[in-house]
């Protein structure tokens, strides 16, 4: 049943008129979000597959540590590292959906991963994601990590305005493939939303510098804002949970990229857009 | 011991003069011209040259500001005189087709401004700082070099197709002076 307004339209009037400037419009918005259905966001990493499915990896148990149902498209990269690969100790498989696996928690929502394979193209394998799991009531929450491999190619046949979280590193070369990278995506797509990631800064440069730098003449040269989520620290124990494919969040004890991983996906929860 | 003070000259005919002594024997420059142009349209305090540039040097003895402006006015000039300059010049005394270099020497400088002026600026640039010591009657110049800009050097012959390459990224759209501008934004 639809509810009435509380206000008669001469009330509302005078609300406007005498009490503020403007008229209250968020329930609408609220209802505009909740039809938006869920965020997704694609992981690219021009440098290293391998990095792009730790970040995924990762980046799911935090957000899905932060109650946001999490589906993930993912593909093996070239070095046969995937981000079910990387969560392999703590994958359950469903024997009637080959190509899909689950990570279940206790108390947290279910992650869910499509592995559709090398060639899929992009639009494909966000088809492959089913309703069931994004239900209308839960889409706001819910998110979509896109882990497969992102050329420029790839951009330039696509028209939907999307998420993009770029990892880079500080070097110039790579701080030029992630403006080409970034200007791709925005001459497709207007409305589409970067974040960057800086991998691996080191102790003599400092991030922020780094990406101001970056943002600067991305603002100056394409009108362009651009947000940062932080830097990712390598450390042994990054290496180990690669390894014993148990991932960094959930096993790691003390560790600067574990900290890392999650200021990148708090960040991320925490970004907004003008 | 020999101490040196520094002197304050405020002859600047005898500065240039002192200045160009030093292009020559210490950066083995050809001087071929001294006070060329004038103020209203622009002028340029030493016209200089090599096998490699052609410089317009600015000698500033008083205030950075006026000198930065006659240097830029003294480079339009010369950009908007040099078929002129042709006619009068012979090529063996200076080749005008060589890239322009703009030399500025100056007592000071802000500290910033080596990369205002590599934004701003589409020609190569070096500034020097100098001091002179000794006394009027017997002048020395101490002369420290305090910053360069080699815009042609960022740019291989063959532009940035290689680099595009490597990266994968010659599908962007970016153009050579885009990669060149962006190089030197994270340089900075």
């Amino acid at each position: 049943m639809k509810e009435r307004p509380k206000l008669g339209r001469g009330l509302q009037d005078v609300s406007r008129f005498f009490l503020g400037d403007n008229l209250r419009e968020e329930p609408k918005e609220e209802a505009e979000n909740s039809a938006a259905g869920p965020r997704t966001i694609f992981i690219c990493c021009p440098f290293s597959g391998r990095v792009q499915s730790v970040v995924t990896a990762n980046l799911a148990l935090e957000l899905a540590r932060n109650r946001h149902r999490v589906i993930i498209c993912g593909n093996p990269s070239s070095d046969g590292i995937s981000t079910s690969s990387l969560m392999r100790s703590i994958l359950t498989r469903d024997e009637n959906e080959p190509g899909k696996a689950l990570v279940s928690l206790y108390g947290l929502p279910e992650i869910v991963i499509h592995e559709n394979g090398m060639e899929a193209p992009r639009d494909e394998a966000l088809s492959q994601i089913p309703d069931k799991g994004i239900g209308s009531d839960g889409a706001a929450d819910s998110i979509i990590l896109v882990d497969r491999l992102i050329t420029i190619e790839l951009l330039l046949n696509s028209d939907q305005s999307d998420e993009y979280i770029i990892i880079t590193k500080a070097d110039e070369k790579s701080l030029l493939q992630c403006y080409a990278y970034i200007k791709t995506i925005h001459a497709c797509s207007a409305s589409s939303r970067t974040h960057v990631v800086l991998d691996d800064v080191g102790r003599d440069l400092n991030g922020n510098a780094v990406f101001k730098k970056l943002a600067g003449f991305v603002r100056d040269h394409l009108g362009l804002v651009i947000h940062y989520l932080g830097c990712l620290i390598n450390d042994e124990h990054l290496d180990r949970s690669i390894t014993e494919e148990r991932p960094l969040v959930l096993f790691a004890g003390m560790s600067g990229a574990k900290d890392s991983l999650r200021g990148i996906c708090t960040s991320l929860l925490e970004a907004r857009w003008e | 011991m020999r101490l040196l003070k520094p002197v304050n000259m405020a002859d600047s005919a005898r500065i240039i003069r002192i200045c160009a002594q030093w292009l020559k024997e210490g950066l083995g420059l050809k001087i071929v011209e001294y006070r060329i142009g004038n103020a209203f349209t622009g002028s340029i305090d030493i016209l200089a040259a090599n096998t490699e540039n052609v410089y317009l040097v600015t000698i500033n003895n008083d205030r950075l500001s006026d000198a930065l402006l006659c240097a830029l006015t003294g480079y339009r000039w010369y950009l908007e005189n040099r078929d002129f300059l042709a006619r009068i010049y012979q090529t063996h005394e200076i080749d005008l087709s060589l890239p322009p270099l703009l030399m500025i020497l100056s007592p000071s400088f802000p500290s910033e401004i080596g990369s205002i002026l590599k934004l701003g600026l589409k020609a190569d640039v070096r500034l020097f700082k100098y001091l002179i010591l000794g006394s009027e009657e017997d002048p020395d110049i101490y002369v420290e070099e305090l910053f360069t800009s080699r815009l042609h050097e960022d740019a291989p012959a063959t532009g940035f197709s290689d680099l595009k390459k490597e990266l994968r990224i010659e599908e962007a759209d970016l153009t050579d002076e885009e990669i060149g501008e962006f190089l030197t934004a994270m340089r900075v």
